[in-house]
């Protein structure tokens, strides 16, 4: 045992005493610093009945593996790095290559040795023939042994320029791919500048490197990701990735494809497994040691929760469908982590175990000493009974000897294959390739597959081989011609002629949906205006959300072609509107803003779709443009529904208040709108009055907004008036606007007229704000009263004055504390004032290091996670407002589905109690401010060039316009301090001990049952109730304006408590009721099996059609979104319900239950 | 050190088997123009007079510093560190220092220094850097990535670099603008560079232009080339200056690096020195040679080098290249009794030969000096690589920027790596000092 180890137990034993330390107090008691032996960890290890698991390398041959790759030999490579995180000043950089072989096959690793020493921080190794690929920190480096000793002895800087701001951020993930190419992550924080012979190839934010080292070409396959830290290739070529900071598992990679966090993406493509825990390493599995149904199943390790995870990846349309399978390894031992996954040369599963009770250098401090700095082992998963392989291949093996390694079933061989023949002299290898591919037995079930390995190799040799392209780009596999596509794409320039343009010509109309997604893709290499008119004929056949994302990034990285084209009218889609109005609404061009109007003036568009168009050109078009929008809305003979003209006027509004332009010409002629006999109309056209300053019609607007009758004037006219005139602004609306805040009535017009007048007369707005917060209007929540006010740079003061000598009833002073914290400005005098005003002083926990050792202590000795539970999902603590468990809840925070495998306890007291101390990558918040004069935070969702994105402390989505932001800096989290203020230290110590369980064991981690976790519930309501008094149950499985549905969550094992739920007594005499629903989204349609237990009770209906309540239902579905909706008789039945969704035996359905808010 | 019986086996003789004198080299490279051909061409000196041409050497001052900003080219000079090693050599009395701030992937508009910010950022983090650093000799080399736009990025280019210059001006450093090594042209797969080359020329007008302007000195890395005595612009098959047709490989960072140091006005004369025992006369050059007193058995004489220790050549990673150049430390002893004599340096056995031979001369002493230079290089780079630690430390997003509330304390750390900068600096110091030995050649009965 190392003296780390003993002085770390030491440590934990004195407990107290060593909070004595001064320096180390803010780090907290090392809690559960597991003993290191091998053997206790595994006999943690739960797995699948027929497998076993041993361990193949441990410490001291092997400390801290980050990455690792099989080489064609089968000797492991492993990078590894006691320096993480961060090298101290004066320490050497002493990380290492080390390569491990098991050379007797006895399935242990008998032979370690340094190949490269003296390394900062390596994150990732691919071996190559003659030394290896290693990531250093900026460099990509190729270390190469030249004498044969097993040692490098030759250190060449391959690349460099690679981003170094977070090291476990750093370039990973390396992958040869089917193509000879080097295959490299780079995660989040990482800004990449990399010279090559071609200019600087940039890459901000996370993407996918594609690299080929003979050319040293680089390009970028994809884009985002937080931390992408796994990445393969399945047997047709197509790429997986998972990521180990959000939560979707499996996602499907394509050329272009962007996913979560790219830097200036305006849209993403979402994973297949939302709501997953999060994932680190990616294998798919395939040869002859594993059963039949494991072959291409993807093998990744949820390293926070302590398991090795499988899902079973399955086609669907042009992409994927993906279902978790039980765990391959799971596992209840606090230091194992499991973080890289690859298939032996004996066909067993490899697992890298981090072995770390700590994971994360952001939130836990770099010198922790808690952080293990020499541990590490590597595990093998076998099926028990089933023979082992020996495919390590020999380095002299004959040319012909590795070409007939092209067929095997285990995909490693193969690709080790491929890369020898690269190695060797390509005058010997293409007469041999040529003879073989002839040679191949065209009724071999798998020849399609033969041949396809064969276009791969040419394209590792890096000669284009047409002829067998064209072949293989008719197969009769349809997976054999996407990867064609993909080939035709890498071959493009090189090709003769238009061959590549013809192939994917074709490609768009084949009849499988991923040949068309790689043809698409692949015109948008081409650069012509007909390659963008070809790309969009996959229009005339189905998209689904992979071929749309791909046509429409194909649309904008083509737009330099096709949009001039348009504009002159040499291009126009062969006259099909589809074609140009979806090509037109990809790019976010003003250019597309005159072709769009020809189209509605000439009639072209169809009806349903004016409406949309319209809107686009009113935000993207110039005043002219908008002028034309006007005449249209103003035209009583156009052809356009009330709504429309309603929704058109208000984006003229507001493309004024965004863009600062307004449409040509006499706006007084708005006045016809103004006289619209349609109330939406007029109140649009008051908005239009106040952004394009028409004080001709303030009088108009003054009348409308104070009219208290609403038969006269309408609450929505109401509104819009006010909207009016705070955009006419000036002393001559204040008097209105603050007439109508100190009235008596409604509360939302009052608070509408605050928000008003917060950005005209800041004081009045502020003692509006305080005499409606003491009125207590049931309906208006405090936080929603004051968000206008506190938008503004003197809100907070204005409202910290207005306070002063006010008072508030404790409970709304504590709404309001909660507001005003995640708010841009939360400052001490006004948070003082609202607790003078509350009279709340006193209250509240302090966070001191004293305090952190008692609770964390407690949290251990008597917490109890189940009633940690029910405080979490208490309503007015609002966890779940902001925080998703397995994907069901608010997206403003972190999901928590597996903290409690993250993080130490100590980092969940100071989370809850001090929550700014340590924000959770991606959860900083932005604080904007605009020339407007507001001031907005949020967390940054999306920024293009034009619009940033926040998502702010109430989770709805802000856009604010680039233009707009005159100064941004960072912000704290929006998580409130004082939100466990009313929490006693009984309820604290049991919350805590509830998230410090999250992600382990059964009861408190998500597993793969795929269960409904958000369910809405009927909100009691008067209307409600009228309604339901008035019509029957029925109508709570439709839609009705009088009901509210308000989230709810099951609890993390899945069934929802439905005794606190709001209930109804429709009639004298029933029983309570209480309505739940929950959505279900189908992507292939098919036979689905719903189980939901014991049913007593319940009444179902599944999209409004009523269903004789069984225990398990097979229904049908088609594809889209479902409803289950269930009354629940609460004197009749008292345990949760539950959902969950099962396969039906030969179905091809694929479903999900909805997550989110 | 150790009694070496066969200067053959010693491994830094073997090493200086394949040493390059530098004195022979630079008196090679400013002596011979070489037939330039193809190509090359676009190097060849502008024909059409120009009114005002910028300084294009650049004298060294006691304790300057010197600070290198811009791409790859100045990031990788930490890769073998020859130019710094060579200048440390050259100025062992002015204790020169040098900071490597050059940054992959550079333009004059900082865009690869922007990190999370956007290109404003990059700019201001480029000029604050440089400015920490505090410069007395600011060497800027940009264009190389500029010039990958063509002609249409000049005009940009120029208005970027004279609000750097600007930018810069306060720190009163001494500006010389280096020019960009034209690519190499290697075998395919890698693509020829023809086209950028002779955008690349246009660059270099610039930039000598914004030199004259601007009254700094002006380094042409393209006149560096061409006076290397090896076809830059069409090398042998089985030679190579680069690695990827745009950044050195050690063989060719070694002959840059020594042409550069040339232009700083770095002198190695050849080391020659020529003792005459009877006569008690010695003749010498790169080297003093004094107290010369004849012993019982022999002779004796101290040496003073001119300039410090200088390395060896590295050897190309490409099998049979050309020796391109000779040359080593030459002791030559005449007027010797018959027998065998062995050489003492400060005490330590050296090699032994015959009088015959010691007529003939020996490079024995070449190991002693390269195995220091070799030393000074080593401590060089780990000054270097101490400096990148501070000046871009790993995991910025937690130490300064949007996550430091998180780990914002372990940013003490950063500063921590001063002092041992400033150390290696001391031990730089030292190496970079010239040799100094007493030797004695004695009989051996």
């Amino acid at each position: 045992m190392s003296s780390n180890w003993s002085w770390a137990r030491k440590l934990s034993v004195a407990g107290l005493v060593w909070f004595a330390c001064g320096q180390l107090l803010a780090q907290g008691v090392p809690t559960k610093i597991p003993d290191p032996d091998p053997e206790l960890e595994r006999k943690t290890f739960e797995v699948p009945e027929g497998f076993e698991v041993n361990l193949w390398a441990s410490d001291p041959l092997l400390a801290k593996p980050i990455h690792m790759n099989f080489d064609a030999r089968g000797r492991l490579w492993v990078a590894s790095s006691e320096v993480y995180p961060q090298i101290k000043p004066g320490q050497v950089a002493s990380d290492k290559v080390i390569v491990l072989e098991d050379a007797d096959r006895d399935g242990k690793a008998e032979k370690t040795s340094v190949f490269a020493d003296g390394l900062l921080i390596p994150t990732g190794i691919a071996p190559g023939t003659d030394g290896a690929y290693v990531v250093n920190s900026t460099e990509l480096l190729y270390l190469r042994d030249t004498d044969g000793d097993g040692k490098a002895d030759q250190r060449q800087v391959v690349l460099s320029g690679f981003g170094t701001e977070d090291t476990h951020h750093l370039l990973h993930s390396l992958r040869w791919g089917h193509d000879g190419c080097l295959y490299m992550n780079q995660s989040i924080y990482i800004h990449s500048h990399v010279e090559t012979p071609y200019g600087v190839k940039r890459l901000n934010g996370g993407g996918i490197w594609r690299f080929r080292p003979e050319t040293l070409e680089l390009d970028v396959l994809c884009y985002g990701f937080v931390n992408s830290w796994g990445h393969h290739f399945d047997a047709w070529g197509q790429s997986f990735a998972t990521d180990g900071a959000y939560g979707e598992g499996i996602n499907y990679v394509f050329p272009g494809s962007v996913f979560f966090t790219a830097v200036g993406a305006k849209r993403i493509v979402a994973g297949l497994n939302p709501g997953s825990p999060k994932h680190c390493g990616l294998e798919i599995l395939s040869g002859r040691h594993l059963p039949a149904d494991w072959q291409g199943t993807m093998v990744t390790n949820d390293f926070r929760a302590h398991r090795v995870c499988r899902f079973v990846v399955t086609e669907e349309n042009s992409g994927y469908a993906s279902r978790q399978e039980k765990e391959v390894i799971k596992s209840t031992h606090v230091a194992f982590r499991p973080i890289d996954v690859k298939m032996g040369p004996d066909g067993a599963i490899y697992i890298a175990d981090w072995y770390n009770p700590i994971i994360q250098h952001g939130e836990v401090d770099f010198r922790d000493p808690r952080r293990d700095h020499v541990h590490g082992r590597i595990w093998r998963v076998t099926a028990k009974g089933r023979p082992l392989l020996n495919t390590a291949i020999r380095p002299d093996a004959s040319i012909d000897e590795l070409l007939s390694l092209l067929t095997v079933p285990e995909d490693w061989t193969r690709l080790w294959a491929k890369l020898l023949l690269k190695e060797r002299d390509s005058g010997e290898v293409m007469p041999r390739l040529q003879t073989w591919v002839r040679a191949l037995d065209p009724q071999d079930p798998n020849v399609e597959h033969h041949r396809l390995e064969a276009l791969w190799l040419y394209e590792a040799l890096d000669v284009p081989e047409p002829k067998l392209l064209d072949e293989l780009a008719h197969s009769k596999d349809h997976r054999v011609r996407a990867a064609a596509q993909r080939t035709a794409a890498h071959w493009r320039t090189r090709l003769a002629g238009d061959i590549a343009a013809g192939l994917f010509a074709a490609g768009v109309k084949d009849e499988h949906p991923r040949v068309r997604l790689e043809a698409v893709r692949g015109l948008a290499e081409v650069g012509t205006p007909t390659a963008a008119a070809t790309a969009l004929q996959a229009l005339n056949k189905p998209l689904d959300r992979f071929l749309d994302f791909a046509l429409w990034q194909t649309a904008r990285d083509l737009e330099p072609a096709w949009l001039p084209a348009v504009r002159d009218g040499s291009l126009d889609f062969g006259g099909n509107v589809d074609h140009l109005t979806f090509a037109l609404k990809a790019v976010d061009s003003p250019g597309v803003v005159a072709p769009l109007l020809e189209l509605i003036k000439q009639n072209k568009l169809p009806h349903d779709r004016v409406d949309g168009v319209l809107a686009l050109i009113a935000s993207l078009g110039g005043p002219k443009d908008l002028s034309a929008v006007l005449d249209l809305v103003l035209n009583q003979d156009a052809d356009l529904p009330v709504a429309s003209r309603a929704s058109l006027l208000a984006g003229l509004a507001d493309t004024t208040f965004r863009r600062k332009v307004q449409p040509d010409g006499d706006l007084a002629r708005v006045k016809g709108a103004l006289e619209s006999p349609a109330p939406a109309v007029r109140a649009a056209a008051a908005r239009a009055v106040g952004a394009w300053k028409l004080a001709a019609f303030r009088e108009l607007l003054s009348q409308w907004a104070t009219e208290t009758d609403e038969t006269k004037a309408p609450l929505q006219l109401r509104e819009g008036a006010i909207d009016g005139l705070a955009g006419l602004g000036g002393a001559e609306s204040i008097a209105p606007l603050e007439k109508i805040a100190l009235a008596e009535g409604t509360a939302a017009v009052r608070a509408r007229a605050i928000g008003a007048l917060a950005g005209l007369d800041t004081p009045r707005a502020a003692r509006a704000t305080v005499q409606l917060l003491q009125a207590r209007p049931a309906t208006l929540e405090p936080g929603s009263i004051v968000a206008d006010l506190l938008a503004q740079r003197a809100g907070p003061a204005a409202l910290a004055a207005a306070l002063k000598d006010a008072k508030l009833p404790a409970d709304d002073a504590k709404l309001l504390l909660r507001s005003v914290q995640t708010s841009a400005a939360p400052t001490p005098e006004l948070l003082a004032a609202i607790r003078a005003a509350g009279r709340l002083e006193g209250a509240g926990w302090k966070l001191t290091p004293e305090l952190q050792a008692k609770l964390v202590a407690e949290v251990a000795a008597n917490g109890d996670p189940q009633r940690g539970e029910i405080v979490y999902r208490r309503k007015q603590l609002q966890c779940t407002k902001c925080h998703a468990i397995g994907g069901a809840g608010g997206r403003v925070g972190p999901d928590l589905v597996s903290i409690g495998a993250t993080a130490q306890i100590d980092y969940l007291v100071e989370a809850l109690l001090d929550p700014a101390k340590k924000v959770k990558e991606n959860y900083h918040s932005v604080v904007v401010e605009t020339d407007a004069g507001k001031v907005i935070t949020g967390i940054p969702l999306r920024e293009t060039k034009t619009e940033l994105v926040l998502r702010d402390a109430e989770d709805r989505e802000i856009v604010i316009p680039v233009g707009n932001i005159e100064e941004r800096k960072e912000g704290r989290s929006l998580m409130p301090d004082g939100s466990a203020d009313t929490l006693t230290q009984a309820e604290v110590v049991d919350l805590v001990r509830f998230l410090s369980e999250l992600g382990k064991g059964s009861q408190f981690a998500v597993g793969q049952a795929r269960v409904a976790r958000r369910w809405q519930t009927l909100a009691w309501s008067k209307e409600a109730q009228f309604v339901l008094n008035r019509t029957s149950y029925d109508s709570a499985a439709g839609e009705h304006d009088a009901f509210v549905w308000e989230p709810v969550y099951s609890r993390v094992v899945g069934d929802l408590p439905i005794a606190d739920l709001p209930s109804f007594v429709v009639h004298q005499g029933n029983n309570p009721t209480t309505f739940v629903r929950t959505q279900l989204e189908v992507t292939t349609a098919g036979l689905v099996r719903l189980a939901l237990g014991d049913v007593a009770g319940l009444a179902i209906w599944i999209d409004g059609k009523p269903t004789p309540p069984q225990s398990e239902l097979t229904i049908d579905f088609a594809v889209g979104r479902h409803q289950v909706t269930l009354a629940v008789d609460q004197k009749l039945r008292k345990p949760p319900v539950r959902l969950e969704i099962l396969d039906a035996p030969g179905s091809k359905a694929q479903l999900q239950a909805v997550t989110g808010k | 050190m150790r009694m070496v019986p066969d200067a053959q086996h010693c491994h830094f003789v073997r090493l200086a088997r394949h040493f390059v004198r530098l004195a022979g080299l630079l008196t090679i490279a400013l002596a011979v123009a070489s037939p330039l051909g193809g190509d090359a061409k676009a190097f060849a000196d502008d024909t059409q007079p120009s009114p005002a041409q910028p300084s294009t050497t650049v004298e060294m001052r006691d304790h300057d510093r010197l600070v290198w900003i811009g791409g790859t080219f100045v990031e990788r000079m930490q890769q073998d560190n020859y130019l710094e090693t060579l200048l440390s050599a050259a100025f062992p009395a002015k204790k020169l220092t040098f900071r490597n701030l050059g940054w992959s992937g550079d333009t004059v508009a900082g865009e690869s220094r922007g990190v999370f910010g956007g290109p404003n950022e990059g700019f201001a983090r480029l000029v604050k850097d440089t400015r920490e650093a505090k410069p007395t000799v600011l060497l800027v080399q940009y264009g190389a990535n500029e010039a990958n736009r063509g002609p249409e990025g000049v005009p940009p280019f120029v208005t970027g670099l004279n609000r750097l210059l600007d930018a810069l001006a306060d720190t009163k450093a001494r500006v010389v603008l280096v020019s960009p090594c034209p690519r190499e042209k290697l075998p395919a797969p890698l693509p020829d560079p023809s086209r950028y080359n002779e955008h690349l020329q246009l660059y270099e007008r610039a930039l000598r232009d914004v030199a004259t302007q601007r009254g700094c000195a002006f380094v042409s890395l393209a006149d560096v080339h061409r006076a290397i005595p090896v076809p830059w612009t069409a090398p042998p098959a089985n030679f190579r200056f680069t690695e990827n047709s745009l950044h050195l490989q050690p063989r060719g960072a070694y002959l840059i690096a020594a042409s550069i140091a040339a232009k700083f006005g770095a002198r190695f004369e050849p080391w020659r020195a020529e003792i005459d025992a009877k006569e008690l006369a010695a003749d010498a050059s790169g080297v003093s040679v004094s107290e010369l007193k004849r012993t019982p058995t022999g002779v004796a004489f101290d040496v003073v080098d001119r300039v410090g220790p200088l390395p060896a050549a590295p050897a190309s990673r490409r099998a049979n290249e050309p020796a391109l150049f000779a040359g080593e430390p030459l002791l030559r002893i005449k007027g010797l009794a018959a027998g065998q004599y062995v050489l003492k340096a400060d005490g330590q056995a050296v090699v032994q030969l015959s009088a015959d031979a010691w007529a003939q001369g020996s490079t024995a002493l070449t190991a002693l000096r390269v195995e220091r230079a070799e030393r000074l290089r080593a401590t060089i780079r780990d000054k270097n690589e101490l400096y990148f630690h501070r000046h871009r430390p790993q995991n910025e997003t937690y130490l300064f920027l949007f996550r430091k509330h998180e780990q914002g304390n372990n940013a003490v750390e950063i500063p921590q790596f001063d002092p041992l900068v400033a150390e290696k600096e001391k031990v730089i110091f030292e190496l970079s000092q010239p040799v100094r030995q007493h030797l004695e050649l004695s009989r051996v009965e």
